[in-house]
This record gives structure tokens, sequence and C-alpha cells, in this order.
């Protein structure tokens, strides 16, 4: 049994050992300084009486001294600690971590009850004195049991697991199981890899300390004839009808013998289509499906494998939403002129991304409730509304709606400052046989980042006849100007909407912009800028984390922003229906199975959310690691092992219930403190009245 | 500004000036003048006749008398020749004998022995030419520094000589004053300012020397009263001012023994002085310097009149 210290640098505070004494030198010199005209009186005083005053100053030195001595061995922390040898290790004792691979392929055939087989034989087999720790490995590495020499315990947590869905990630869990052995002060220490070892299982080589012996025991891998799916691909059709899409699935043969297989495509529980491959050995097959039509908002779909080996990979999910189609609408007055909106709609259906859903409505038909259905409203050289559809109007700003105002020809009278920017004037025209150009974008702002320098220099080729005064107000930014000044593109957000007006036609009337080939980005840009779209993620992989209201953002719209504030969490149902509830404030969802997960009610118009995960193909990849390469590479370079320090720290979270020794000794200062506060005020108390009582 | 201060074992009334505010006074002759005139008033008479306006009596002529000196008018009714004395105050001798060896250099309140000593001397020195005595000034330490002979013209040079005094080496008596006392030329005033750190015998046996030729000797004894109380406080050790020597004491334990032995070395002093016909005036720096120079003079006119 020795004297062991938590904080051993702490003992370098003994050299404040030496200031009590500095103090009490400097105290003396000063007061051998006290000068006296004549010692002719005193040097015949007897001297035997001196010695007692020194001996009573000592006496406090040493009580001063022993303070900060007890003081700075009470912050060291020391224990008595029981192991043996001065280096702490605690011989014959060994310490082991199980990582335990519970990856997806180990559900092929019997890999997963090997590998649990030989977890508990290494449990059996433990002398009474050893500890073993589990650490389960995925694409995560999670601490199944710290290191205990409790078998029943070991037994209990392994027998209650069973395989995943994640891949194999073994770098980080024997990283973390060296971390586990860091605090150990067994004799021995190992990290005991339990696998199938897959090619993709190591992506970079674990640092792990030298003095842990690192012993991979791969299970006995079942080949098998599988074939999986490893990618699926969606494209939305190039045709016009936007609600139209293609899927290319690519399928490999992961399998050392041909296969023949069937390839199903499932759209909302119905089949769709079913198709033959033969695939070779080790080969990869695409098999495409096109002009898949959208009848409803949000489609799911399932591409599938028949059966084999590893059903798990012969699933993949993916959902398609119909909605990532922004829906815009089109406002002409009812005297619009022939083509007023023709190159404007032409324009728009041309955009990919995001795919706009146009519909053209005259002034007088719009209904202030129909507003919130589209998400981009364009008000095509119309007279702004008044009244109630104006209210509406600002309502549908207000809530994140976008509005591109093309003012044009149309009188205003009831230009709203509340949410359009500038107050529009009167008419200009260029001279005859000339025009105003836009130009002077804004170097800054986001729509002329977008456009890029090219498309900014080809917009100013466009001619502009005629335009629309609109003097910017204080809270409006000016995006583009004329040649001459004038407010070309004016910009104001008004609350989470935006709102862009241009002060000319978007036809041929006042000019030539929509005859000029950067027409087309400028519109698709510019609609990008303002609805600030979000594309739907078909699929997501298993262990990813997501943010649920970007779906909800993709497909509502204003709508998911109003949702995001509401109060009650978002309910979520995975795929083997367990109820997950989610924070609105932080919306993320960690992936964890393959299949649907769907979100009820993420918006108040009840908006369903449904998000497809699935596995990541490569796991299924047959290909071995060379495992003795694989250990060779990561004891080539381990590291010199722990310091003491950073054994005794482990020791120390061990050891805390044995802080008593500590505790005794900050008593005792406290104790001493006392007595050294009185016995130094007693001191001056004395020495005050005798100098008072003569003064 | 003046203080006043009751001083014990006085006069009733009687003011006094505190030493503190004299250090505030850097004019020695304004500071003697404040500290005598106003209550000095024919209390000091000079023994010794001399050319004054007061007539004291005839006497015959003597060969060698100075001619101018005969009363005619008495010899046209006599016919015979009479000097006339006259009771003057203005020819006698004052030796101021200053000690100025380092322990004097030593004070716990606002002036020190040496200064208090100076002021004592200038307040001496201004009485003295009132009453327009010769004023001579000795200072000394184990040797004479500085000697400024008697005379009714050197009130200013001794005032000048104490304006710039600074504290010597160690202190010695005999030889200096064995010194001083083959120059005193005629019967003077002696006055020895000192804190008298020798032993008593020693200390007779120097001063003795002065005595001779009719000399009046007064001797003032200047201490501090930390040197009366040994109040130092928490010190481990004093130093000698003029040796270095450094002595570890308990002051508590030391006190009562020193005190004692102070009191036993004031005491020896005023009897073997008093014996000796010296007059010994012992002064506490702390008590105002017109108290001590009141004594004095006090004491001086006691023992004129009993003269």
């Amino acid at each position: 049994m020795g004297l062991s210290w938590i904080n051993p640098l702490y003992l370098f505070g003994l050299l404040s050992l030496a200031l009590p004494v500095l103090i009490h030198l400097v105290q003396k010199q000063h007061n051998e300084g006290k000068r006296f005209p004549s010692l002719m009186f005193l040097q015949q005083i007897p001297q035997r009486e001196k010695r007692r005053l020194e001996i009573r100053h000592w006496l406090l030195l040493a009580l001063r001294c022993l303070l900060l001595l007890l003081i700075v061995l009470a912050f060291a922390r020391p224990f008595f600690n029981n192991d043996s040898g001065a280096t702490g290790l605690e011989p014959g004792r060994q310490d082991s971590i199980i990582v335990l691979d519970r990856s997806y392929s180990m559900r092929i055939a019997d890999h997963w009850q090997q590998a649990l087989a030989i977890a508990l034989q290494l449990v059996e087999q433990k002398q009474a004195r050893d500890r073993i720790g589990v650490v389960l490995v995925d694409a995560e590495a999670e601490i199944l049991s710290d290191l205990t020499s409790s078998a029943n315990n070991l037994r209990s947590v392994l027998e209650g697991q069973s395989p995943g869905f994640k891949a194999t990630r073994l770098t980080g869990a024997i990283e973390q199981a060296a971390r586990l052995l860091a605090g150990s002060n067994a004799s021995s220490k190992q990290i005991i890899v339990v696998s199938d070892f897959q090619s993709a299982a190591a992506t970079a080589v674990a640092r792990i300390s030298a003095d842990i012996e690192l012993t991979a025991l791969p299970i006995d891998v079942t080949r098998i004839a599988n074939a999986s799916i490893t990618s699926v691909a969606i494209e939305a059709s190039s045709r016009a009808a936007a609600a139209e899409f293609s899927l290319t699935v690519e399928v490999t043969n992961r399998a050392t013998t041909p296969l023949e297989q069937e390839v199903t495509l499932t759209l909302d529980g119905r089949e769709i289509a079913r198709r033959q491959l033969r695939l070779a050995p080790g080969s990869v097959l695409s098999e495409s499906f096109d002009r898949l039509s959208v009848s409803d908002d949000l489609l799911r779909g399932t591409v599938s494998l028949a059966d084999d080996a590893l059903a798990l990979d012969n699933q993949h999910y993916f959902v398609y939403s119909s909605r990532q189609q922004v829906p815009l609408l089109i406002v002409e007055g009812s005297a619009a002129r022939t083509n007023q909106a023709v190159y404007l709609q032409n324009a728009l259906g041309l955009s990919r991304e995001p795919v706009f859903r146009v519909e053209r409505k005259v002034l007088n038909e719009l209904r202030a409730q129909d507003l919130p259905a589209w998400a981009v409203i364009i008000l095509n050289d119309v007279s702004i509304p008044g009244g109630e559809l104006g209210e509406a109007l600002a309502d549908f700003v207000a809530a994140g709606g976008s509005l591109l105002v093309s003012a044009g020809v149309a009188e205003q009278r009831s230009w709203s400052a509340a949410y359009l920017p500038g107050s529009p004037g009167r008419k200009v025209d260029a001279k005859p046989a000339a025009a105003f150009n836009i130009s002077d974008f804004e170097p800054d702002h986001p729509l002329s980042i977008a456009l890029g320098a090219r498309n900014t220099t080809d917009l100013s080729l466009a001619r502009v006849f005629s335009y629309r005064e609109l003097q910017p107000g204080a809270n409006d930014r000016v995006v583009a100007r004329y040649s001459d000044g004038a407010v070309a593109l004016l910009e104001r957000r008004v609350g989470a909407g935006r709102v862009l007006v241009l002060t000319t036609t978007l036809d041929t009337h006042w000019s030539d912009l929509a005859l000029q080939p950067v027409f087309l980005p400028f519109l698709h840009q510019g609609l990008r800028h303002l609805t600030t779209f979000e594309s739907y993620p078909n699929q997501s992989e298993i262990g990813s984390i997501t943010d649920v209201m970007r779906y909800a953002r993709a497909l509502a719209g204003a709508d998911a922003i109003v949702a995001a504030a509401a109060e009650r969490p978002l309910i979520i149902e995975s795929p083997s229906g367990d109820e997950i509830r989610v924070e609105r404030q932080s919306p993320l969802l960690s992936l964890t199975e393959p299949g649907f997960y769907q979100v009820h009610h993420a918006t108040p118009s009840g908006v369903e959310i449904t998000l497809a995960a699935n596995i990541d193909p490569f796991e299924a990849n047959q290909e071995r690691l060379d495992v003795a390469r694989f250990v060779e590479e990561i004891r080539a370079s381990a590291e010199p092992p722990a310091t003491g320090a950073a054994l005794t720290r482990r020791q120390a979270a061990e050891f805390e219930q044995q802080q008593q020794l500590a505790y005794a000794i900050l008593l005792v200062v406290l104790a001493l403190m006392l007595i050294e506060a009185l016995s130094a005020n007693w001191i001056d108390a004395r020495r005050s009245i005798r100098t008072g009582g003569t003064g | 500004m003046l203080r006043n201060k009751q001083s014990q074992g006085h006069l009733p009334g009687q003011r006094f000036i505190d030493p503190d505010v004299l250090t505030r006074i850097d004019n020695l002759e304004l500071l003697a003048r404040g500290v005598v005139d106003g209550f000095i008033s024919g209390l000091h008479r000079s023994p010794m006749l001399g050319m004054s306006v007061d007539f004291a009596e005839h006497r015959s002529y003597m060969p060698g008398d100075d001619v101018r000196r005969i009363d005619w008018r008495l010899f046209a009714r006599t016919d015979r020749l009479y000097v006339k004395e006259f009771e003057a105050d203005t020819n006698a001798n004052l030796h101021l004998l200053l000690d100025v060896s380092r322990s004097m250099d030593f004070g716990s309140g606002a002036v020190t022995k040496l200064e208090y000593a100076k002021f004592l001397a200038a307040s001496l020195a201004y009485l003295s030419r009132r009453q327009r005595d010769r004023i001579g000034l000795v200072t000394f330490d184990n040797k004479i520094i500085e000697t400024i002979p008697p005379s009714i013209r050197h009130f200013n040079m001794v005032l000048h000589a104490l304006d710039r005094l600074t504290a010597g080496g160690a202190s010695s008596y005999r030889d200096p004053l064995a010194k001083i006392a083959l120059n005193l030329g005629r019967r003077s005033l002696v006055v020895l300012i000192s804190d008298l750190y020798d032993t008593p015998e020693r200390l007779l046996g120097a001063i003795n020397q002065l005595r001779h030729r009719g000399n009046d000797l007064i001797v003032f004894h200047l201490l501090d009263p930390l040197e009366l109380s040994l109040e130092l406080g928490d010190v481990a050790s004093v130093e000698d001012l003029e040796s270095g020597v450094n002595l570890p004491i308990a002051t508590d334990q030391y006190r009562d023994s020193y005190q004692q032995l102070i009191r036993d070395h004031r005491a020896e002093l005023e009897r073997r002085l008093g014996a000796n016909q010296i007059d010994y005036i012992f002064a506490d720096i702390s008590q105002p310097l017109d108290n001590i120079l009141f004594r004095y003079l006090s004491d001086r006119e006691r023992q004129n009149r009993t003269r």
C-alpha cells in the first residue's frame, strides 16, 4: 500500500513554503534596523531573555509553514493506493474491450450468431479479476458496457443485442475502445475485434496506444449469391408536363456466379413495372423507368429485387413530390395586351430547378382566399389591387410569399407602401431612336451574384424604350438602375417574403428584354432569389441526420414557416411503426432503419411529409479485408503508452471514495488557520496595547 | 502658530511654545525672540560690574584705571580722584558648548535632540544679547568641531553656526572639554548642552575641568521620550547610532530595567553636579523649550539674589 497523488503537479506548490520564511526574514531585517542613540544602558542589562521571543516567532513560522504544506498536500489529493508495484500496474490482471460488429452485413446467414458466440466465449474464458468491456460498432461506436469483471452483466447485455442497418466503420470504434483502456491499470490490455471485416470497414488506420494488444477475430463468412440495388436516380421529366419523372436503377451482382433477377417498381403501393435482369458475376446493370406520372402530391416509390440471401439490400425507397414544382400565378389585367404573358410563360416553362407550375388569372377573377395556394405571384403590368385583395396580398408577402411586379402601362392608384417598394411616378420615354439600358447592378446583391458578370453584361444590351419612375423608400434596395440613373429593379423584404419590382414591361411593349437570350436566366434567377427555393430530398441514407422542416419548407413554402413556430412537437412515425417526437425548434431526425418515415401534421394545412431512408449499399459488398495487414498497420502506427499521469487520472475516478485523506487534511488546515489567526491577532493585540499604553 | 500648553510643575497660567511649533520657524533669531520675548523681564542680571547707565559706587582711582572714568565733579568737591563704577549687564561671557555627536541626531517626535539643542542655544544666545553679554559657541563630538570666541558682535555668527550644524561622530567629553577649558579666558557663564551618554564619574571629571577660574556652569541634559521609556515596539534588536553596534533585545523585558538605569543616571548626575556647584537641568525634548528656559532663568535669578 503506497501513497499516490491525483494532482501531483500541485506538489510544486511546496516551493511556496519559502514564502513565510522570506516574509519572516524581511520582517526581521526590518525590525533589526531600529536605531537608538546609545546602547550604554541596554548593554548593562543581562541578555538571557532574548531567546524566548525568537522561539515564539519560530513557532508561528512553523505553524504557517505547516499550514501551507498541508494546503499543498490537500490540493495534490493524496490517496492510499492498494495496487502493488512502483508502476501502479496490477500484475496478472487483464482488461479487454470487445469491439463487436453489428452492421447489417452481419445479418447474412449466421454471421451475427457467430460473432455473438465468440464474444460470449471471451466472457466465459476470462479470469475472475479480468475485466471486459463491449463496444458495438456499425457506422458509429456505442459503448455497450464499460470495463467490468461481472460476467453475468456482460452476458445479459450481449444477449439482448441484434445487428442494425448501418455500415461498418471500425476505425472510430477501435479508437473508442483504446480510450476506454487508457485509464486501466491492468498489466495486460487488449482490444478484440469481432467482425466480418468487409473491405469498406476500415477507412483509416486507427491510432491506439502501444501497450494495447489488438486481436482480430474474423467470423467464418458465408459467400452468398446476392444482388443489391446500389443506386436509384430520379430526374424530373424535361417535358412540359412537369408532373412526370424518370427513374434509373443500378443493380449490382455481388456474387461470383451469374444471377437471374427481377426488378419491380412500386409507386404508392401499386406495382408499375417489373423487369427481368440477367446479371453477370460482379457486374452492374442500369434499368430505366421513364415517363412516370404523378397523380398525388407526394409519391412513395419502392424499387425491389426478388429475395436472395440478403434481403435488406433488395429494397430501395424513394419519394417524389410534385410540389417541388413551385406554384406560380401570373396576374394580368382584364384588358391585357396580346401576348402580354407569352414570353413570361414560355420562359418559366423552361425552368428545371425549380420547376414552376404556372397558372394565369385575370385580376378580376382573383380571390383573396386563393392567394396562399401559390408561392410566387407575378403582377404582370396590372393596377395594384386595393381593398381586401390588396390586404390579402400584403399578408401573402408577410407570410413568406414572393411577389414580382412589372410596373408598366397600368395606372397605379392603390400602390401600397405597406408591402410594395418605392412610390411610382410618371412614365419616362427614351428619345426617338434611342433607348435606356439596364446597368449599374448592385454588385453585392444576391441576384447580381447569381446572374454573374456575363449575364449582367448581356442584360445591359437589352433596350428599354419606356419605364415607370419609381422613387425608392428608406427600406428599399435598388438592385439595378437604367443608364440615366433611374430605378430599374427595386427590392423590399416584408416579413418573411420578398417583393421585386421591375419598372418596365415583361413583354415587348416597353422594352426588348423578353427577346434577349439573357431573359431566361434573369427571370429564373430572379424567381429563385424571390422564393429561396429548397429542393425536396428524394432519398436519405441511414445514419444521416435530417432537418425535417426542410421537407416541410420545400413542400409547403410559407405555410411551413408558420408551422415552425408552433409549440407542439413534430410526431414522426418510423418504418417499424414507432412514434418519434421532435421539437420544431431543432427538427433534426436521425434515420436508423430503412423505409418511409412519415411526419404527420407538419404544417397547419396538414401537409404530410415522407422521408425515404435507405441502407448504405456498399455494406453488402462481400470483399474481405486482409485482416493480418489491418492489424499490423494499426500496431505499426501505435503511439507510446499513456503517461503515468493519465493512469493516475483514471485511477482518480475509481478511487474517488478514497478521498477522505484529502478531506481530513483540509479539516486540519481549517483548524490550523483558526489557530494561526488567533495567535497572530493575540500577538498584534499585545503589541498595540504596549504601544498604546505609553503613547 | 503658537499652541498653549500647561506645563506641569511650573507657574500656573504660564504659556509655553510646543517644540513642534518651533520646527516650523526656520529663522533661529526669530525663533529665539519668540521664545524669549514676552516673559523675560529683568530675570537675568549680570554679576559683573561694567559700563552702564546705572551708577553703582565710587572707588579710589588706581593707577591703570581709565582716566575717562574719573569723576571730575567729585574731584572738584573733595580734591581726590575717584572713578565711577556702574552696574553693568553687558560684559559677561556666555560660552555655549554644544554636543553634536551622532547620538544627538535622534528624535522620536518632531524634533531631534540636536534641533532642540539648537533652539535652546539660540534662545540662550538671544537672551544674553538682550543683556549685552558676549556670546561664544563651541561645538564638539569627540573633538572640537567649531569655535566662535565670545563677543558682543558674534550673536549672528553664533546663529549662523547653529543653523548649519549637523551631527558629527562618536561622543567623548574629556578631551574636547579640556581643550575648551584651556581657551576659556575670563570668568564666564558656561552652558553645556548634551545627552550626557557617559558614566557620571567620567562626565564629572570632564565637566569639572571647566569649573576652575570661577566659571559658572550649567548643564542641560537633553533626552528624547523614547530614551526615557524604551517604547520601541516590536523590534528584535537595536543599532547604536554612533558605533553601529547591533544589540538583540526584547524591549518588553528590558523596559523596566532600562528605565531604572536612566532614572539612576539622572539622579546620580544631579547629585554629583549639584555637589560641585554645577547647575543641572534635565530637558525632555517633547516639553516646550520656553519651559526649560523659564526654569533656567528662575534658577539663575534665585542664585543671583543669594549671591
